[in-house]
Parts: C-alpha cells; structure tokens; sequence
C-alpha cells in the first residue's frame, strides 16, 4: 500500500516537473508520464553504486559491468541514442531507447521512437565520414532499414507531435520540402501542452536550416533566424545571438555568443563561426545588393511605357524584365504590376507583327494572336505564383492580371473543390486511414486552401467555405471514434483559427467548444 | 510550360530567323550530343539562365518549329527576349567581392541530428 503511494506521489512529481502553464501563461509541454522518476528510483542507485564500486576498485566484475550496462539504458535512453543508436544507423536500437524515453517523449513514446528510427535510417543512408564508418555501415546498416522505419511511422497509433516529426523527417529525406514544411506547421498547430520539447525543438532546428539554405542573400537569413522561435533549442539560439552580434559586437553580445556556443552541440564545428573565420550566410553586400533591388523596383513601377522612352523594343524589354525577376526572389507586386504594364504597351506592335509575319508563312495568324496573348499571361503566371495577394482587392489589378489571377485561383479552386469532394466521399462510406496518413491528407488539403487564400482578399473565404465541413467532419471522425485526440484537437484549433479570421463566427463558436474538449 | 525560357529556338540555341533545314541540322547535332552523354548539352542558355534540357524537349522543339502555326505563336518571345542587350540573370544575387573567401558553414553542420 505504501509502496502504491509512493508510487502515485512520484508521478504526480513528474508531472509537476513536466509542465502544464508558464506564469506568463504560455501553455508548455505537461506531457511527461512520470515513469522517468520511477526508472531513476529502482535503476539510479544501481547504477551509482556499481560505478562508485567500479571506481574505487578499479577493477570491472562482469556483473558490474552488466548492471552498469543494463542501469544506462534505462537512465538515459535518449542520450544514448543521440550519441550512439543514430549515428551508427542502428535503426531498431534506436527505436527501442526512443521508446524508453520518458524524460525526452513523454506520453509520446511512439512518436519518440518512430523519429529515432527515422533518424538513425537517414544516418545510415548517408555518406559516410570515415573509412571505418563507412566499414561499419556495409556491415551493420541493411537496405530495409529505412523501409522499416518508414512502416513504423505508418503503423503509429494515437498520433502525437512525435509522429508527425517523425513524417516531417521523411518528407525531408525524400526531399519533399514543401509537405516537411507543411508538417511543421502541422506541429504548430497541435496544443503546446502535447507537443514534447524535443519535438519543437527538431521542428526549429529545421526551420533554421531551412531559413538559411532559403534565404536570397545574408541579410534575409540574418533577419528570418533572428525571428524565429527557437523552442529551446540552444543551436538556434546560437545562430540568434551571432546574428545579432552583427548588429553590434558589444561586450555583452559577444559572451552571448561563447554562452549559446558552450550550451550547443557540434562546438568544433560551429568553433569556425563564433570566432568569426567563418559565416552560416553569405556576406552579400546587403546593402547594396538591397539598394539595387531597391532601384531595380522603382525603375520598373514608374516606367511608364511609351514608344518613345522604350524605342520599339517594348515587348523585348517586357521579356528581359521578365528574365529579370524570374531571378530574384523578392519580386513584389508592384513588380509584376509594372511587368504586366510593359506587356500590355507592346502587344499592339507585336500583334501587328504578328499578322504580318503570318501573311509572309500563310497560315492563319489568329491562333498565332491567343498564342501570344496566352504566352504573356503564362509569363505573368511565374511571378503571379509566388505572390501573396491574400490582402490584395482583384479589381485594384490591371486587367490581364485580374485575368491571371482569376485563372490561377479556378486552378487552385477546382484542385481543392475535387479533393474536398473525394474526402467527402470517403467520409460518407466510413473508409478510415492510417492516422499518418490521415494528417498528411489534412496537410495537403491545407496547403491547397493557403493557396487559393493567396489569390485575393476574398481568397480565404473561399477556401473556408469549400472546406471547413469536410474538415471538420474528419476532426469530429478523429475524435469521436478514433479517439485520436491530439491529431484531432490540433484540427480543430486551425479550424477555429480560421473561422476567427474570416469572421465565421457560428464556426468559431462550435470550434471552440470543440477545442475545449482538450487535445 | 515558360514561353520564354522554354522557347523552342532557346532548346535549339538558334535564332528566331533560323531556316527550316538549319532547324533539322541542329535538332539532329543535339540530339546526337545528348546521346552521347555531353554535359554541355543536357542544359541550353535562356534568358532565365541555363535550363535542363533532355532529349524529348529537342524532338518536341524541332516538332513546335516545323508546324508554321506553332512556329508564329514562338517567334516574338525568341525575337524580344534575345533584342536589345542581354539581361541581367538570376546570377546578380551572389556573394560580393571582397568577403568571397569567407567560408560558409552548412546549417546541417550545427544540428545532430542531421547525417
């Protein structure tokens, strides 16, 4: 009986030590079990005996030795597999301490487990660094390893942010960026109470490696690691505080800097950019390459094209404007407005050309006429693409960009409509999914509504309206009968997001009673 | 499809002016090289900058350029974008001079859990 209290006494301790509210009243991880501290009190002073005896001897029994062995799996499940199971690619071992890892996964051991795995199968896919490694890695790693994790991320039930992590890490090995960066939005969207530390902290860590390889030049790289959310992680608070040494190299900045570099792993790798031999972004000359890009904008949007100013060559210097944006990154719609203008000026020229030059071949010029007219809205298409016009009114638009982007969003309506339709169906005949799947098909349904939200201030309404039931019914489904209640809460919550945002209230009204049920 | 990068006359690296059987020797020499393995010839030069180039986009060029019809629609993309002086590429965002030879850490580098 005592033993019973003692018992129930250490999980409500680990539980206090896991989390719930910050006094500032952030929601923040609560997710550990308890189980660590009942593995500390049975294995910690087996452990510290057989090492005290071990060092004050000097000399290793093999029953120390087992002992000793068998007490650090269980004390330090995570760290083990962090510093042995991943990088030698020992895909079931990792699994294994994953799942032992109370302190790292908590009430997610599944999910902990599955991103061992991952990570150890993408270790062992990779090059490897060394002879020996390399060695090690024909003798240990086997070709089904990956295979393997891939069917234990696919088999995870009762799905957490560790499962989705552990997808995320999939689709980024597969090089699928875009759905890893839908599945880290997806980690966001779950209730920080059931998001295990680890797992935002992977989630920021790819993030920053993301910012950074993404960035068009230092300066943007510098400003988007200085805004991320670091999650606790201490190599992002690293690149953080090197970024804003930058920015002044004071006494305090600098010891930052050697504070975050001590706390984060890989120090002699990242030695190189604390002292400053070397940089994680390109020292471009952002303020000049800024003030370039700068004039380069203006040039273009006061342009007033005319045949005077431009010669005859309006449509040859549309199409270099046009090469021209294609390759930079920070194209705005001023841009393409003017871009749109440039086109617009030399159609007529060209047209007449046109006819001209099909009366020279004999054919007829009238399809040669929608070729041309069609080859400039498919130009405008490639900058229109990239382009958030979320906040944008159409009729504010030239006309043949009102046309782009009324074609852009049919596009991205009908992608929605036909998959919201299929869901639909799957619903009414009851075809249930592996849950993974089922969160990478909620994923892609939101990165298709994001897309048509992006084509007009009218955008997100749409898209709400065309989704909302088919998604919702699915959270209901998770809920209700798979008792999914993680994948599910972190639904609803975007639900209600998105009800709050267009102003659906009846919605956000149900969608909050919903997100009140808990994750 | 790009109506500029993708031009046909871009994928055969021939002006707008070319002849009909200047079309099929070309067509017939890159096709040649691609078998061959070039690697001067799986990318061809665009406004955009260099594009991949296989073997089905030269025989789907040469097919648009021997149609008179197809032919008009690609002519005044090829003759503005190769008018006037060249643009500038997507090349214009590089490192700038003098810090060139500061090394570039990976990100990966930093992080553990990458391989």
């Amino acid at each position: 009986m005592s033993q019973l209290a003692l018992l129930a006494v250490l999980i409500a301790v680990g539980r206090l030590l896991g989390g719930g509210v910050t006094g500032d009243g952030r929601r923040t991880w609560s997710g550990r079990s308890g189980g660590h501290l009942i593995a500390w009190l049975l294995a910690g002073p087996v452990w510290l005996i057989c090492l005290l005896v071990l060092v004050v001897e000097g000399r290793p029994r093999p029953l120390q030795i087992v002992l000793l062995l068998a007490t650090t799996l269980v004390l330090f499940p995570w760290p083990l597999a962090r510093a042995v199971a991943i990088p030698l690619g020992l895909v079931r071992s990792a699994f294994w301490l994953g799942r032992l890892a109370d302190w790292t996964w908590g009430r997610d051991p599944e999910g902990g487990a599955a991103v061992a795995a991952v990570l150890a199968a993408v270790h062992g896919r990779a090059p490897a660094r060394s002879s020996t490694m390399a060695t090690w890695r024909r003798l240990v790693c086997r070709p089904g390893d990956l295979a393997w994790a891939r069917e234990r991320v696919q088999r995870l039930d009762l799905l957490g942010a560790g499962g989705v992590v552990a997808a995320l890490l999939l689709a980024d090995f597969d090089n699928e960026l875009e759905r890893a960066d839908g599945l880290a939005a997806a980690v966001d969207a779950f209730d920080p109470v059931v998001v295990p530390a680890a797992a935002a902290r992977l989630v920021a860590e790819r993030r920053l490696a993301r910012q950074l390889r993404t960035a068009r030049d230092g300066e943007t790289a510098r400003a988007g690691v200085v805004a991320l959310d670091a999650r606790g992680s201490k190599t992002v608070r690293f690149c953080q505080a090197i970024a804003r040494r930058e920015d002044d190299d004071g006494a305090m900045r600098r010891l930052a800097c050697v504070g975050w570099w001590l706390l984060a792993p890989h120090r002699r790798r990242s030695w190189p950019v604390l002292r400053g031999s070397a940089r994680l972004w390109s020292p471009t000359t952002t303020k000049k390459s800024t003030a370039a890009a700068t004039t380069t904008t203006t040039s273009a949007t006061t342009t007033t094209p005319s045949a005077g100013e431009a010669g005859d060559d309006l449509l040859g210097l549309a199409a270099r404007r046009h090469a021209e944006l294609a390759g930079r990154d920070d194209v705005g719609l001023e841009d393409v407005i003017a871009l749109a203008a440039l086109w617009q000026a030399g159609l007529p020229r060209a047209l007449a050309w046109l006819r001209t030059r099909a009366v020279a071949l004999k054919v007829n010029g009238d399809d040669a006429v929608s070729g041309l007219e069609q080859g400039i809205r498919s130009a405008l298409r490639t900058h229109v693409e990239h382009l958030d016009l979320a906040a944008v009114e159409l009729r504010s638009l030239p006309p043949v960009l009102q046309q782009v982007v009324g074609e852009l969003r049919s596009e991205r309506m009908d992608a929605l409509e036909i998959t919201v339709a299929a869901w639909r169906q799957r619903l009414e005949d009851g075809i249930d999914r592996a849950p993974v799947d089922e969160l990478q098909e909620w994923v892609a349904l939101r990165g298709l509504a994001q897309s048509v939200a992006r084509t007009g201030a009218d955008g997100r309404y749409l898209a709400w309206e065309a989704s909302q039931w088919a998604i919702g019914e699915l959270a209901v489904r998770l809920w209700n009968v798979r008792r999914e209640h993680r994948l599910a809460n972190a639904i609803f919550r975007t639900l209600l997001e998105e009800a709050s945002v267009v102003g659906d209230t009846r919605a956000a009204e149900a969608q909050a009673a919903n997100v009140a049920c808990g994750p | 499809m790009d109506h500029i990068a993708d031009n046909p006359f871009f994928v055969l690296e021939l002006p707008a002016t070319a002849t009909a059987m200047e079309i099929e020797r070309q067509g017939r020499m890159i096709l040649a090289r691609l078998e061959l393995g070039l690697t001067s010839a799986q990318t061809h030069p665009s406004p955009l900058g260099p594009r991949p180039r296989s073997a089905d986009d030269v025989r789907r060029a040469m097919q648009v350029l021997a149609d008179p019809r197809r032919r008009l629609a690609a002519e005044p993309f090829a003759l503005a974008a190769t008018m006037g002086s060249p643009p500038p590429l997507a090349s214009a965002h590089g490192a700038a001079g003098g810090d060139d030879d500061i090394h570039i850490v990976d990100a990966d580098t930093l992080l553990w859990w990458r391989p």
